[in-house]
């Protein structure tokens, strides 16, 4: 294994396009990554794209818009952790030396309201939505450990003001807590302003290993893990953990391992606030604390900007917006970004080392279906 | 063994139940004979060991609610807000149903299964499921 390098960045700013195909507004995002890395683009040896709504050969129909054509391409499907899948498959084709150069792309044109379920997912059919899952969860937090339902808003508050400070995002607006908690329920205890809104979003990375890390223009960031699992049965009466959080802290784990860090090295990082519950249950499963405390993390401040470890410095899910296939790829732009001291009023000062996680794909027997987590280091 | 019986299949993986005919509703998991693992729905590989040797176990409850949730932004052919969550049966598996309150109850409270109309299918017919329902508390410590 050699080491790989995000070389370029590209991200449109995320929002409701309903005037754009899928094609024309990822084909900026790559653009802008190609001329970001600074490459001759006939130079990318592979494209991979991660979406679940785009349809059939849509990495193709992207990079048609812009006379890159000819190269193998792969569109991979995930759920909500399918750009954190596309990143590891890019990161394997460099990696391994197959390539030196590959063109990584999340991106997605989302249909409105709540993703339909699968017809195998037979807990949607006893009315359990996604939203109902997190729900389900937070309830359980709140039981075991007193969570609070102001903690639980905090999220949403947090990430708001991050977005608010990111050109990039979908809302760009403070919110407050009264605002969260006074908003329309959608799954107790979740409102709706813990819940992310309906985004369109493409961003794009130029992975480089080789003669080609060392010869591209910008400062390299480093991908020092790439680790991506899928959900295993786990019985919580049985084993003491549920298929969810045990996927979370295996990917996790692998992540820590492959980079040769802790959490307590990690200076910033991107986790998947789908739901404000998300992220507290991932502070605990990713070790930024012991578990049970995820609602403390976030009421003291930690976890803010100017905090002991920023979290969704982009504003997340809650605020940049979740375009499905997009989030696990516009998370490393992001961090990336950080890593290269370009984030303005959001800059995470001297930051090193991030970690960005994502998870998605909710299937009963087996929790979420996937989940990846990046490390990266400058 | 004829089991006319049994609940309709309406969602092939909705999972199973049978009615008794003094009307008690029981669920119809799989036992694992190799590792002891019992699962609902019914599966014909035990998901924990991979054995094909399983077999049908009729799943009684009562269940313990372990978490549920007012859902007010409901799936296609429901009518919001209904109240779902998870009830932990004596086997050690953790069912999701549509509970009958509209306030959840209390986590640890113990959940009857019964059967009733939970929506409605992709054809307006009234789809019928298993469900929850709080098992009333005796007054008085009789």
């Amino acid at each position: 294994m050699r080491d790989v390098v995000i070389v370029g960045t590209g991200t449109i700013r995320f929002g409701r396009y309903p005037d754009l195909l899928l094609e024309d507004f990822a084909a900026d995002a790559v653009n802008e990554a190609i001329t970001d890395a600074g490459i001759d683009p006939g130079r990318i040896g592979i494209g991979v794209f991660g979406h679940s709504q785009g349809g059939r050969v849509a990495g193709q129909r992207v990079l048609r818009e812009l006379a890159l054509t000819g190269m193998p391409v792969l569109n991979v499907e995930n759920a909500c952790a399918g750009g954190g899948t596309a990143l590891h498959v890019g990161w394997m084709a460099v990696t391994s030396g197959l390539h030196d150069l590959a063109l990584v792309v999340g991106m997605e044109k989302m249909a409105r309201g709540l993703i339909p379920a699968n017809p195998g997912e037979y807990e949607a059919f006893l009315g359990k939505t996604l939203p109902a899952k997190y729900a389900l969860r937070a309830r359980k937090h709140m039981d075991t450990y007193g969570l609070t339902v102001e903690q639980l808003a905090m999220v949403s508050v947090k990430n708001h003001h991050a977005g608010a400070l990111n050109p990039l995002a979908h809302y760009q607006k403070e919110i407050s807590l009264e605002e969260v908690l006074a908003s329309r329920p959608v799954a107790e205890p979740l409102t709706l302003l813990q819940c992310c809104p309906t985004t369109d979003g493409a961003a794009a990375l130029v992975l480089a290993g080789g003669q080609a890390a060392t010869t591209a223009g910008r400062t390299p960031v480093r991908i020092a893990a790439s680790a991506l699992l899928s959900g295993r049965y786990r019985n919580l009466a049985k084993d003491g953990i549920s298929s969810d959080d045990d996927i979370a802290v295996r990917v996790g784990q692998a992540a820590y391992e492959m980079a040769g860090v802790g959490p307590e090295d990690i200076d910033v990082a991107e986790v998947h606030d789908a739901f404000t519950v998300g992220e507290i249950l991932a502070y605990e499963n990713l070790g930024f604390c012991a578990r049970g405390e995820g609602g403390r993390l976030v009421a003291d401040g930690a976890t803010g900007l100017g905090g002991r470890l920023p979290v969704n410095p982009s504003g997340g899910r809650l605020s940049l917006g979740h375009p499905l296939g997009a989030t696990g790829v516009v998370q490393v732009v992001e961090l990336a970004r950080q890593l290269r001291g370009e984030c303005g009023p959001r800059q995470v000062q001297g930051a090193k080392t991030a970690l960005a996680h994502v998870v998605g794909g909710s299937t009963p027997g087996i929790g979420s279906g996937a989940s990846a987590v990046h490390i990266l280091m400058r | 063994m004829s089991d006319a019986a049994a609940g309709p299949t309406i969602r092939p993986r909705i999972g199973r139940w049978h009615v008794a005919a003094d009307g008690a509703v029981t669920l119809v998991g799989t036992h694992c004979r190799d590792c002891g693992e019992t699962t609902f729905p019914d599966r014909r590989i035990c998901p924990r060991c991979r054995s094909e040797a399983t077999e049908e176990r009729r799943l009684a409850g009562p269940a313990r609610l372990h978490s549920a949730t007012v859902v007010h932004q409901v799936e296609r052919g429901m009518a919001g807000p209904m109240t779902v969550g998870y009830g932990e049966l004596e086997e050690g598996v953790l069912v999701l149903a549509p509970i009958d309150h509209d306030e959840p109850p209390e986590a640890g409270t113990l959940l009857d299964l019964h059967v009733g109309i939970t929506g409605v299918d992709e054809n307006g017919e009234p789809m019928t499921t298993y469900r929850f329902r709080a098992r009333p508390v005796r007054r008085g410590g009789a």
